[in-house]
């Protein structure tokens, strides 16, 4: 029996070999290898292996006398910027004085690239794959009759969506320019930010079908060289047919993929991103996303936000408190609600303790399936929400308001400390700065749900330990996802609760930048002059210019 | 197997130990103290026994699939010997 | 082993969860009256004593667990034997906290649900938690120990703002003369819980840096050792010497009778959370040193292997190890205390570190 089965799987493979191999050279025998040196076959060859798609322009040009040479320039419409195609090439190519006499075939690359074309990159190609790859990302080609070698010229370019504010990380203070979707615009963007030599760039092209451009971006002299090897050895490893988003870059290189929190840190904000390359991170842009990723990320990463080294230190702490909290909230607050309800009433001061009771007296279900109900309901409006065209975004709040807030406590399933239960936790899981991390809350909220509806507090204990010893397990690029406070280091918790002045950040976090640890110089606090007078004279202040005097 | 019978090894040592215990110092006598260890795994509600059972299952199921698999693999493996 | 480390930090942290585990939940040295604060200090003194063995063993074998160095100590034969039994030690000792606990919950916050199924909820997180390993054990203690001394000094700061402290009722001191504290320490509270720390010797191979391990593991213990002792006195000034010592979870009564501000009371969920962390961490590590000592004398390549079956073990030996509480009780105070403990923690260590320091002496000299 199992040799029969053996036998004809062997014999599958054995035969999907085979087609793969004669796959190969059926391919190959599409196209050859190298350009050829007559113009019609090569575009006679292009025109095949794109099956003649209508966006592919081909504009024949004659240049030179006696004879009269052809050429032809090949690009993709709207991938290109066709003014520059206009401006600095055909025109030129058409006008240029040194085309327009005797020449021959050979000598017309050179001359078109150095005296011609009027554009940044030109360079010669033979390899049809790189041809092709360069057309399809936006370049221009230049074919030429008699001459087995074309001319790249990089003209991409093309409609893209301007720089925009960020929609997702909105700030109060700080800048409030995004990335978007090209990812020139985005590294260079961060460039901006950091001018310096020592902000390294490593490119590579991701996806088999999609040839995406995805770029690491680290700043050489603090970055750790370990990290840095890892994450390539990672991207390296990647084997897609295509990457649409840098989600799917996050998925195929996060560290342990059986958990709902991200281990890897996204935002759209370059001024998040040069912060983060500062402390020794590394970032990884996909091309087609405002969405760069950071890594080694840690848990307490997701409670910050750029805004808060902006602020005040003590704002700032105080606002990152606050966060902890909302995030505590949004997690256990209606199991909280179900296991006093249901197994310790005795909590609750007595007042209180009534009123609940007599609210919960006409509710024919047990506290858990009431909270389930409500839970359920605010995540349907909510889905609905963010799914729905904006125009109809009042309807939905009407309706969510009239079924939430009134109608379901008047029919009787619901009591109203229950719906008051739900709001604050609903508003505290949008509360929370990152995203992934607040939907992560709210998914585990319903297991936190299940073990207090059936053991009570200790139940809920158990559950929040387990959460526990499932964050510490957490690492991300090898560091421990709980890092600055569990392995707790002592220099660098000053950031993670709390946030420290801005003058008292003298080191990089230890387990993301090993080596290149100094941050700042000594005496950073300010210190203001001792006397008044001195300042005064310093600055040849007029007397009555201020008050005091 | 093995990993099994460290488990039970380490089991019988000290249930006997505990019914040691009980005869020489609390004076039960032998066949009371067996009956109360047993006791509490005959007498089980449904929720006790759902979950005991499962704790079983998770004790057996890793040294059952590795059983499997060795017994797949030395089928194979003679199958593959025969061919030649 | 596992190839793991942790640092100084993360053993004070553990050493300390470990010893208030269960020690928060049941009356300390209560034999001795309004003098059994006195006794666990005196206790905490043999503890560090203790301590100081089990480090001095360790100091001769740095990088191996207790149950290899016994074997190469005592020879492989009759070492293997004494190193199966701490292996069984630790099951039993895991086991008995774990009922422990388990009727703790019972008793008096759910009644109602089956004994069993209140272990297996723990059993599960230990399992999941010792899986991951003694790194993750650790980093876990960290955060926990944050929260235990949270909970410690706020519920100290309710205590004393409640006004509950008679402090009457530990007078007067000493006042049946030295000899029943002396006799507490020696039969019950050397043990437990300082001389539990014996399970560390199984830990200290894996602390990062070695010539910390000393001063950590008396600071913690010095630390639990006042703690427990506070606790101990703040019990009987809140409750008076008869009430603990007919109490089974002393703090808990402490604790309910807090009412600060009309409206802070009933405050079970600060001593479920406290003994909850404890326990967690306790029979963590208890479950833990099983595991690789099992692991190491049996030849297991991967410990993990052995994480249900121990773990199934303990929840079966919780249920079995004793018919109702007071035959557990009675167990615990007349027969563990004294004749399990003694020679697993006190007598086995000595002699062989009298043998390690003869052998090491000889290896020096030769």
């Amino acid at each position: 029996m199992f040799s029969f089965f053996n036998g004809k799987r062997q014999t599958k493979k054995n035969m999907k070999k085979e087609q793969n191999s004669s796959d190969q050279p059926n391919s190959n025998t599409k196209y050859p290898g190298y350009i050829d040196n007559t113009l019609s076959t090569n575009i006679d060859i292009i025109r095949k292996r794109t099956g003649n798609s209508s966006d592919i322009v081909f504009r024949s040009l004659k240049i030179g006398r006696n004879p009269e040479i052809k050429t032809a320039v090949v690009y993709v419409k709207g991938m290109v910027d066709s003014q520059s195609v206009n401006d600095f090439l055909i025109e030129p190519m058409m006008n240029n004085p040194a085309l327009q006499e005797k020449i021959i075939p050979q000598e017309v690359l050179t001359i078109i690239t150095e005296e011609v074309v009027a554009l940044g990159g030109v360079k010669p190609v033979n390899d049809w794959d790189e041809l092709f790859g360069s057309l399809m990302s936006g370049n221009t080609i230049i074919f030429i009759d008699g001459v087995s070698e074309a001319l790249i010229a990089s003209t991409q370019g093309g409609e893209r969506r301007s720089i925009q504010e960020s929609t997702t990380y909105v700030s109060v203070r700080g800048p409030k320019e995004a990335f978007t979707e090209s990812i020139e615009t985005n590294i260079a963007m961060v460039r901006r930010i950091i001018n310096n030599p020592d902000l390294w760039i490593e490119s590579m092209k991701l996806g088999k079908m999609t040839k995406t451009d995805v770029s690491v971006m680290y700043i050489n002299e603090i970055a750790d060289k370990e990290i840095v090897k890892e994450v390539h050895k990672r991207l390296k490893r990647i084997d897609l047919d295509g990457i649409l988003e840098s989600g799917y870059i996050e998925q195929l290189i996060e560290d342990q993929t059986l958990t709902t929190f991200p281990t890897l840190y996204h935002t759209d904000r370059p001024d998040a991103v040069a912060g983060n390359l500062l402390e020794g991170r590394i970032a990884i842009f996909v091309n087609g996303t405002p969405f760069v990723l950071l890594g080694p990320a840690v848990f307490i990463q997701f409670f910050q936000s750029v805004e808060d080294y902006y602020e005040r230190y003590d704002i700032a702490t105080a606002v990152r408190f606050l966060r902890i909290f909302i995030f505590f909230i949004s997690l256990i607050g209606p199991a909280v609600y179900i296991a006093i309800t249901t197994f310790h009433q005795e909590m609750i001061p007595t007042q209180l303790a009534i009123i609940i009771a007599a609210q919960r007296e006409s509710v024919p279900f047990p506290a858990f399936v009431e909270a389930l109900i409500m839970e359920i309901t605010f995540e349907i409006l909510r889905e609905a929400g963010v799914r729905m065209p904006k125009a109809v975004g009042s309807t939905i709040s009407i309706v969510g308001a009239l079924v939430i807030g009134q109608a379901a406590i008047q029919a009787g399933i619901v009591s109203p400390a229950m719906v008051i239960v739900v709001s604050i936790t609903a508003i505290a899981s949008f509360a929370t700065p990152s995203y992934a991390v607040a939907i992560s809350a709210r998914l585990i909220r319903f297991l936190f749900m299940i073990s207090a509806a059936t053991f009570g507090f200790y139940g809920l204990i158990l559950a929040l330990i387990m959460l526990l010893v499932h964050l510490c397990s957490l690492r991300s690029f090898g560091v421990p996802y709980m890092s600055p406070i569990a392995p707790f280091i002592p220099g660098e918790a000053g950031d993670t609760f709390v946030r420290k002045p801005v003058w008292a950040y003298k080191e990089r976090p230890r387990l993301i930048a090993t080596e290149n640890l100094i941050r700042e110089g000594k005496d950073q606090r300010p210190q203001p002059p001792a006397n008044r007078q001195i300042d005064n004279q310093n600055q040849n202040i007029k007397k009555g210019d201020q008050n005091e005097t | 197997m093995k990993i099994l019978g460290i488990a039970l090894l380490i089991l019988v040592v000290l249930i006997s130990f505990s019914l040691y215990v009980d005869v020489t110092f609390l004076h039960v006598s032998l066949t009371n103290s067996i009956k109360n260890v047993l006791n509490p795994f005959i007498v089980m509600d449904s929720v006790e026994l759902f979950i005991f059972v499962l704790f079983l299952f998770f004790l057996v199921a890793p040294s059952l699939t590795s059983y499997i698999r060795k017994r797949k693999k030395g089928s194979n493996n003679e199958k593959k010997q025969q061919q030649p | 082993m596992e190839k793991a480390k942790i640092n100084a930090y993360q053993l004070f942290v553990l050493i300390v969860l470990f010893e208030l585990g269960s020690a928060l939940m049941v009356p300390l040295a209560i034999e001795a009256k309004q003098d059994a604060w006195l006794v666990i200090l005196i206790g905490m003194g043999g503890g560090l004593f203790l301590y100081l063995i089990y480090y001095s063993l360790y100091y001769y074998y740095p990088d191996i667990p207790s149950t290899e160095y016994v074997q190469k100590i005592m020879g492989t034969t009759l070492g293997r034997i004494i190193a199966f039994f701490y292996v069984v030690y630790f099951v039993y000792l895991a086991a008995r906290v774990l009922r422990n606990f388990g009727e703790m919950l019972v008793t008096f916050a759910y009644p109602e649900t089956p004994l069993f199924v209140i272990n297996a909820l723990l059993i599960v997180l230990v399992i999941y938690t010792v899986r991951k390993g003694i790194e993750v054990l650790s980093r876990t203690g960290e955060f926990l120990f944050v929260f235990m001394s949270f909970l410690l000094i706020s519920a100290s700061i309710l205590v004393v703002v409640g006004g509950i402290i008679d402090s009457n009722n530990l007078r007067p001191i000493l006042a049946d003369g030295i000899q029943p504290v002396m006799k507490t320490v020696l039969m019950h509270n050397l043990y437990f819980p300082f001389g539990e720390v014996v399970v560390f010797t199984m830990i200290l191979p894996y602390l990062n840096r070695s010539e910390k391990a000393k001063r950590t593991g008396l600071m913690a213990i010095g630390l639990c050792g006042l703690i427990l002792s506070l606790i101990t006195a703040v019990n009987i000034s809140v409750l008076g010497v008869s009430l603990v010592s007919r109490s089974q979870y002393p703090l808990l009564s402490t604790i309910q009778t807090v009412e600060v501000a009309g409206f802070l009371e009933r405050l079970d969920v600060y001593f479920v959370l406290a003994v909850v962390i404890g326990v967690f961490v306790k029979i963590a590590v208890f479950f833990y040193v099983a595991m690789e000592g099992a692991a190491n004398l049996f030849a297991v390549k991967e410990s993990a292997r052995l994480v249900v079956p121990i773990g199934v073990v303990i929840l079966i030996l919780s249920i079995a190890v004793a018919s109702n509480f007071s035959e557990f009780f009675q167990e615990e105070h007349r027969f563990v205390h004294f004749y399990v403990h003694l020679p697993f923690q006190v007598i086995i260590p000595i002699f062989l570190l009298i043998i390690a320091f003869f052998k090491n002496r000889k290896k020096s000299k030769g």
